[in-house]
């Protein structure tokens, strides 16, 4: 039987989406002073000018980034929630090295260094739990997660205070130089090459992990860990090193963040791309390739949430919602790879 | 020894039969397992009745039976000369059929007390009479323990104790005991043995002890493959022996092992190995040699510590101490201290697992993946594996389609592909037809004929003992080299 | 002296309240990483019901019910679905905290400050009965812990399964318990927090659910000990916004504590690994 039949984990993604997807529409037509106003506002408003499509295709591609690297980590059976964090502090790097006096002048040379600061952060934030999982067996879910609800707080300190731009009113670093914004390709959205570079990663990602013999060393970690451990694959390894691509890649979305958007750094920068990244990488599950559609369908659910928010009375929280269902019903199945597989020896949840 | 046999059964079983399901085989067809095949058994009051059997006999799916733990296919069970239907332990319980498992089911974190506890109806506990029971008890028994000792720090003869009182603090009719003796000395196996009558109950004694057997019970039945082969009592007499030919017929096809007469240099050594793990048998000063091309094996029936030995020697369980050689292979002395399976394939040593499921392979991957994990997925090192495994079959086919002796000949296949000085298998048999046996006997014939040191740790004792095949053979005993 | 005394003692009991529906999850295998969004719907809940019927007994009544229900639910499907717990945990926290921010805007009309007094409900509580409550509360899991069958055989239910399997027990609906019984913990701290600040405040419980965790393995996974943990890192966070208003600490960098502190203890003491 040939491998590319649908696998179940697939159709389970399909279910969680379309049931976000219904729940969001009743939320947004009983939200609505009228429904129908608000459905068709929903659904056309996103695509109706160059504006709206752009920064819809934008906002898709720095979740893509991002949910490329919450792939990575899945599978090699790391599950990286540490992802706000990871794009945060990055960005907040890339601002600041990005706006410093003097930088303009560097050109190059200090563009380069900040991608690469962005990405070496980005990679050892995520590689923390990569490494605790390692040496003490403590679940990266959870130290990832804490780890980034500690240093959110340090960043928006940072943002607001002492890295704070000193001319605006808003809780904002200074924006960076004008000669290292990324150009935008759909004047006057902020769509910019970056969205390229991810959908031309998601392409070699999903190259990388079926053809290369690392890639193989990846997946089999992730899937069968025991399996590969018997056979000498250093499981360890593999696991810190994908924990590292997932934050350098988180890293990389928010360097574009900046660089291509929104060049400069807000307090609360994550709190947007977060879900966004997360819900992608939910649905899409362990394919990179399949985080291109799902990357442009939640960017699409989140701008005509936005699109509604200005017709209704009651903004409700759609995105929290959604997040947290898809999360339960993807959980459903322990994921493989999720869940440490060994065979079912009076596990603990059985 | 009182003569019981005209008292009424307290239990019996009429025509038990258990069958599980397995794994789909090459024509995709699931095979039934019996592991009871009619099973009719009496078990009198006072009466002490020896069940033995070796591994994988039926002894164990009997007892579980027995006391509600699991369900027959068919057959009966009657109490009493009632017929009952057991949905759970606590139904059992309730007819007064208590057992004690070989690895005691007690919580950990609570003490002697609070476990005796765990069962009991009601909301509020009688605490001080509770105890003096429990000290009575332990008193008559001569078991290590007090009631608020935390079992966590019991060593294994407590922990047994301690189920064991408990057992018998419910004052039941029918008592199932499996392998009472594995943790206890000689002198305190004696004594306990000889102190059982006094209960009163209907005892019947796990054991593979055949001495044991023959000394202390009044009645002793033999499982073979889900059947009984023996019965007898006291009347009509035992002994030891009598209950080894039982078990072990000496009527089964052995293939001689064709070429190579073992008497090359040592080619693979385990010195002095201790491992020990939470909940697993320990082992103790392990030694042992293989030369090349000879076939060497280890048995042990349950409770012997040869999963603890197939982990330690396969790097996947840090042991305590002891070294691995593989001499003449430049690889000096491994550490299984700090010994991982990659390590040991580096030296030279191929393994194969007895969990070929999850470990040998995993379900979800495909053949091909599967195939070339030592390659590191290159599929091109697929096609060569296949071959050499007799397997004409598409490699994108998921690994759990593969029944036990394709699965078992992919593993094979896989590891003897780079002619490896030494081979470690570890229930290689289990699971597999007669068909697929004979395969795997004769792929390991030819290898040792190559010069390779094959060593196989299996708990088929009949085929461990099978001079034909095996040029030695070293039986682990809770943990030791006998 | 004593003010500061009472205030810290007041401050601690939401916290041991958390910690003691963590305990009783952590018995049951379960890492309670829901209990910070579950105590941010506890208050709101609180808050809700006492303004809409005027008595602030019904408010904490309602989320005594609702949050065990809740929660309850989650295990449910949790245990049916074999899901891993980490995760649904997380779900039902994230959810709680939307649950509450919708709630609060659809009830009142802002996700801000929803404040009792203004509309109309008695704020006078007293206070100082909140910590002799905590205190009654880790005495009665103590009590029932060590000396109730059901207590007991909730101790093994996570590191014994088998054990309670091989009495005719199912261990699934020892676990389900422990989450409702946290789910009333929450109902109490939220309740509490709410009353002691006479509303409710968007993300009211401040991390309190993460220190909680480490207030449980503080206190040696006992009902007292975590109960004087409790008092201890109130009195940390007393001290911390003594120093604040002195300007010694950013604010911000505190609402980061909580977590660092939940990892470090959880890093300490690797129980749950992996799973």
């Amino acid at each position: 039987m040939r491998r590319f039949i649908v696998p179940s984990g697939a159709i389970l993604a399909a279910i969680a989406t379309i049931a976000a997807l219904v729940a969001t529409l009743v939320l947004v037509a009983i939200s609505g002073d009228s429904p129908a106003e608000s459905l068709a506002a929903f659904a056309v408003r996103p695509f109706s000018s160059a504006w709206f499509l752009g920064n819809l295709l934008d906002r898709a591609g720095l979740a893509l980034l991002a949910a490329l690297g919450s792939s990575v980590a899945l599978r090699s059976g790391n599950l990286n929630l540490g992802g706000e964090a990871q794009i945060y502090a990055p960005a907040l790097v890339s601002a600041a090295m990005l706006s410093a006096p003097g930088a303009a002048a560097s050109g190059l040379l200090a563009f380069v260094a900040a991608l690469l600061a962005a990405i070496a952060l980005g990679a050892a934030l995520a590689l923390v739990p990569g490494v605790l999982k390692t040496r003490l067996g403590a679940s990266e879910i959870l130290t990832s997660f804490l780890l980034s609800a500690a240093i959110l707080p340090v960043l928006d300190y940072l943002v607001s205070g002492p890295l704070r731009n000193p001319e605006g009113n808003l809780l904002a670093t200074r924006e960076i130089e004008q000669s290292f914004r990324l150009p935008s390709l759909l004047p006057p959205s902020r769509l910019n090459p970056s969205f390229l570079v991810a959908c031309a990663l998601a392409v070699a990602a999903a190259w990388f992990i079926s053809r290369t013999r690392a890639g193989y060393r990846l997946r089999v970690s992730g899937t069968a860990p025991e399996f590969a451990r018997f056979a000498g694959i250093n499981v360890g390894s593999v696991t810190a090193g994908a924990m590292a691509v997932s934050g350098a890649l988180h890293g990389l979305a928010g360097f574009c963040a900046i660089a291509g958007t929104w060049f400069a750094c807000h307090e609360g920068f994550s709190a947007g791309m977060g879900w966004t990244a997360r819900a992608v990488a939910l649905i899409a599950g362990r394919s990179p390739l399949a985080a291109i559609p799902a990357a442009l369908l939640v960017a699409w659910l989140q701008a005509a949430a936005d699109a509604t928010s200005l017709y209704s009375r009651v903004p409700v929280d759609v995105t929290a919602f959604i997040q947290a269902a898809i999360f339960l019903v993807i959980s459903a199945r322990s994921l493989p790879g999720l869940v440490a597989r060994s065979r079912p020896r009076g596990a603990r949840y059985d | 020894m009182i003569d019981r046999a005209g008292d009424a059964p307290v239990c019996e079983t009429r025509d038990l039969r258990k069958e599980f399901r397995s794994r789909p085989d090459e024509t995709g067809n699931y095979r039934l397992v019996v592991a009871l095949d009619g099973v009719s058994l009496a078990f009198r009051p006072g009466e002490v009745h020896a069940v033995v059997g070796e591994n994988g006999a039926g002894k164990s799916t009997l007892m579980h039976v027995l006391t509600g733990l699991v369900a027959p296919t068919s057959g009966d069970i009657l109490v009493d000369g009632v017929p009952r239907r057991f949905a759970s332990p606590a139904d059992a319980l309730a007819l007064d059929i208590a057992m004690v498992h070989q690895r005691p089911l007690l919580a950990a974190g609570l003490t002697v007390l609070e476990n005796s506890f765990l069962g009991s109806r009601g909301h509020s506990l009688d605490r001080p009479r509770a105890r003096a029971r429990i000290r009575a008890l332990a008193r008559e028994w001569n078991a290590p323990l007090d009631p608020d000792d935390c079992v966590s720090e019991l060593g294994p003869e407590a922990r047994f104790f301690a189920a064991f009182l408990e057992a018998v603090s419910r004052e039941p009719r029918l008592l199932v005991l499996d392998e009472p003796t594995a943790v206890l000395g000689p002198k305190a196996r004696d004594a306990f043995l000889s102190t059982l009558p006094s209960l009163g109950a209907s005892i019947v004694l796990v054991t593979h002890h055949l001495e044991e057997a023959a000394r202390w019970a009044d009645r002793v039945t033999v499982i073979r493959k889900g059947r009984v082969t023996l019965e007898a009592d006291r009347a009509q007499g035992f002994s030891a022996a009598d209950l080894e030919k039982a078990m072990f017929p000496a009527d089964l096809d052995r293939p001689a092992r064709a070429g190579g007469t073992g008497t090359g240099q040592v080619a693979l050594a385990v010195n002095e190995l201790d491992a020990s793990a939470r909940g697993r048998v320990p082992l103790n000063s392990v030694s042992l040699s293989v030369r090349a091309g000879s076939c060497v094996a280890v048995t042990g029936l349950a409770g012997s510590g040869l999963d603890t030995l197939e982990d330690a020697l396969c790097g996947m369980l840090p042991a305590d101490a002891g070294t691995l050689s593989l001499p003449g292979a430049g690889a000096g002395t491994i550490s299984l201290r700090s010994a991982s399976p990659r390590r040991l394939r580096d030296a030279g040593l191929a393994l194969v697992p007895s969990d070929r499921a999850f470990r040998g392979s995993h379900p979800e991957l495909t053949v091909a993946e599967v195939a070339s994990v030592r390659d590191a997925g290159d599929p091109s090192s697929v096609a060569p594996i296949l071959e050499r495994a007799g397997l004409e079959i598409d490699p994108e086919r998921a690994a759990r389609t593969l029944s036990g002796g394709q699965l078992q000949r992919l593993i094979l296949a896989r590891e003897l592909a780079r002619a490896p000085r030494a081979v470690i298998l570890a229930s290689p048999d289990r699971g597999l037809d007669a068909r697929s046996t004979a395969e795997l006997k004769a792929t390991l014939s030819a290898e040792a004929a190559r010069g390779a040191a094959i060593l196989v740790l299996t708990e088929d004792t009949d085929w461990a003992r099978d001079r034909s095949f095996f040029d030695e053979t070293y039986v682990l005993s809770e943990g030791a080299i006998e | 002296m004593t003010d500061a005394l009472f205030a810290i003692l007041a401050s601690a009991a939401p916290l041991a309240f958390a910690g003691l529906g963590a305990l009783a999850t952590e018995h049951a295998g379960v890492l309670a990483v829901f209990m910070d969004g579950a105590i941010t719907l506890a208050g709101l809940l609180c808050v809700l019901v006492a303004c809409w019927t005027g008595q602030p007994a019904l408010g904490f009544l309602a989320a005594a019910v609702a949050l065990p229900f809740l929660l309850a639910l989650v295990a449910i499907f949790t245990e049916r679905f074999r899901a891993n717990p980490f995760i649904t945990g997380l779900a039902a926290n994230l959810a709680f905290g939307a649950l509450s921010a919708t709630l609060s805007l659809a009830a009142f009309g802002t996700k801000g400050v929803v404040s009792l007094s203004e509309r109309g409900v008695d704020v006078s509580f007293p206070r100082n009965l909140f910590f002799p409550a905590a205190l009654a509360a880790a005495f009665g899991l103590a009590f029932v812990l060590k000396r109730t069958p059901f207590g007991l055989r909730l101790r093994a239910s996570g590191p014994d399964p088998d054990a309670l399997r091989a009495r005719g027990l199912d261990p699934a609906r020892y676990r389900v318990a422990s989450w409702a019984i946290a789910g009333f913990a929450a109902a109490c701290s939220g309740a509490i927090l709410a009353f002691g600040l006479g509303a409710f405040v968007p993300n009211m419980s401040a991390g309190r659910g993460w220190t909680a965790l480490a207030a449980v393995y503080l206190g040696y996974r006992r009902p007292l000990p975590i109960l004087a943990a409790s008092v201890l890192f109130a009195a940390c966070d007393y001290a911390t916004t003594v120093l604040q208003g002195v300007g010694a600490v950013p604010s911000t960098v505190i609402l980061g504590l909580p977590y660092a502190l939940a990892l470090i203890v959880f890093l300490a003491i690797p129980n749950h690994s992996g799973k």
